[in-house]
């Protein structure tokens, strides 16, 4: 698993980097994400997350969920046009699940991809991530995931 | 030579409008644009909750109705205020790439100027983070950010003066004897500008104040300025979004907390516990994680009958932690309490019950 300033980003996983969000492609053609371990840590505890609902299109660069910590509210942003095939329930119920485990039981939605080889392109891996997650990093001021609050 | 800072003072205006007004400029900004601070102040009171909140849960409607409130939903978290002309709203507008990224570090950078604005109104003010502004422990005002569009936005108020007994009225809360302690811990823990100064400066005073403050902490040369013609239509987009009663009843999407938030650190709660003996109801100020004060009702029995409020006071102070079943018992004891079906755990269930998260220990 590579590491940025503290940051854990599992290798397994694919990464839009500028958006701090996580992606895995399922077996069946649907693509699970995620934010990442540094958007939560940027964010802080989470209070509510309430995703796009399933059956909805939703647009690549735009919000496919709207999170809320600490009084502060914004989005999070999906890398493709894709409809949304299920949302993780568990994860709106109890919001601080991103917090305590962003990459498995924090997950936040599956998604059915309109052109998914696209926008697979622009991700990168896991296994090259930590160097351009540590230029953005470097880039925002950002401390590390131990430091952030 | 300084970077510009638009500054955008709406002054008087409707409560949609003086919501509006961040939101549109926020959402007509482009990646690259100029800082918008924008100024303004409700002309009527009205009831604002947070995006996440439900309306019907947090916000006595039939109350505000009957009033003639009108209740707006925002997009920034947060909870349920009660606003009106005696506060100067502050709304920071920053292309996102010019903002800090963490949540915490935002608040601290942007509140900055606030500080300094109220340090030269002569009020001491600092910031209890994440977001609220104190002033010797008392609340002065409470903040909010959001990303909206390309902007990230920080968004507060000056408090001038401060209708406590309004505010817990338009609340929805447990009992009557809840309003009451929530408007008595309004007064105890709230601060207001007239409160710290004994008057209230001049609304120019205080824009003059803030807008040195920018300069000095930012570096940024504020110029006077008004909505563009692409600002103008976002907001009047804006009002109809904030003023569209499906935004505004959108069905609850945060769970709901037992408790209200004075300010950082101190809620006040109500909870009800079913115990062998009987209903055991507490009502509860938690002040970090403690019991600041609580009383002691239900319908179990109590010998001596005035014994529950002798407990109550006993435990004014306790942490509320894993020690504080033996210390209900031990108090119990000294106090030679008989509560048939009522044990220590019991009511040690009921304190901590209705504990918010954030108050915890």
């Amino acid at each position: 698993m590579a590491t940025a300033r503290g940051c854990h980003l599992p290798d397994e996983l694919l990464y839009d980097v500028p958006n701090n969000m996580w992606y895995r492609e399922e077996a069946d053609g649907t693509v699970t994400l995620g934010m990442t371990s540094v958007a939560v840590a940027l964010a802080g505890q989470l209070v509510a997350v309430t995703p796009k609902k399933p059956g909805k299109p939703v647009q690549a660069g735009k919000s496919c969920a709207t999170i809320e910590s600490g009084k502060w509210v914004g989005p999070a942003k999906i890398v493709c046009d894709a409809e949304v095939v299920e949302i993780n329930e568990a994860l709106v119920g109890d919001p601080k699940t991103a917090n305590a485990d962003p990459y498995q039981a924090g997950w936040l939605m599956k998604v059915r991809p309109a052109a998914w080889a696209e926008a697979r392109a622009t991700l990168v891996p896991g296994t090259a991530v930590a160097a351009p997650y540590e230029a953005k990093m470097a880039a925002d001021g950002f401390a590390g995931c131990a430091c952030a609050t | 030579m300084s970077s510009p800072l638009r500054v955008i003072d709406v002054g008087s205006v409707s409560a949609v409008r003086s919501q509006a007004v961040y939101h549109g400029v926020a959402d007509a900004m482009a990646a690259d644009g100029t800082p918008v601070l924008t100024l303004a102040t409700p002309a009527e009171p009205y009831v604002c909750i947070g995006l996440h909140q439900s309306l019907e849960a947090e916000v006595d409607t039939g109350y505000c109705r009957r009033a003639g409130l009108p209740v707006l939903r925002r997009y920034v978290g947060g909870g349920a205020v009660y606003l009106d002309s005696q506060q100067l709203f502050f709304h920071f507008i920053w292309p996102a790439a010019r903002a800090p990224r963490g949540v915490s570090a935002l608040y601290a950078h942007f509140v900055r100027p606030v500080l300094g604005a109220y340090r030269a109104l002569g009020i001491p003010a600092c910031l209890r983070p994440i977001n609220d502004i104190h002033v010797h422990g008392r609340k002065i005002g409470g903040t909010g950010a959001a990303q909206i569009g390309a902007a990230t936005v920080f968004v507060g108020s000056f408090l001038l003066d401060f209708d406590t007994a309004a505010m817990a009225r338009c609340l929805r809360v447990p009992s009557e004897k809840f309003r009451d302690k929530l408007r008595s811990s309004l007064e105890d823990y709230m601060t207001t500008i007239r409160r710290e100064l004994g008057s209230v400066p001049a609304r120019q005073g205080i824009v003059a104040a803030l807008l040195a403050a920018v300069r000095d902490e930012f570096g940024l040369a504020p110029g006077a300025d008004a909505l563009r013609a692409g600002e103008q239509a976002a907001v009047a987009d804006w009002e109809a979004r904030l003023l569209d009663p499906e935004f505004l009843q959108q069905a609850q999407r945060r769970r709901v907390a037992a408790a209200v938030k004075i300010t950082g650190g101190v809620h006040l709660a109500e909870s009800v516990y079913k115990a062998p003996g009987g209903l055991l109801r507490a009502r509860v100020l938690y002040r970090e994680g403690r019991l600041q004060d609580l009383d002691l009702s239900g319908d179990f029995t109590c010998f001596p009958a005035s014994g529950i409020a002798a407990l109550a006071r006993a435990l004014r102070g306790a942490a509320v932690d894993a020690s504080l079943e033996a210390l209900i018992d031990g108090h119990m004891r000294a106090l030679g309490l008989d509560m048939p079906g009522v044990e220590p755990a019991h009511l040690a269930a009921a304190l901590r019950q209705a504990l918010p998260a954030e108050a915890g220990a």
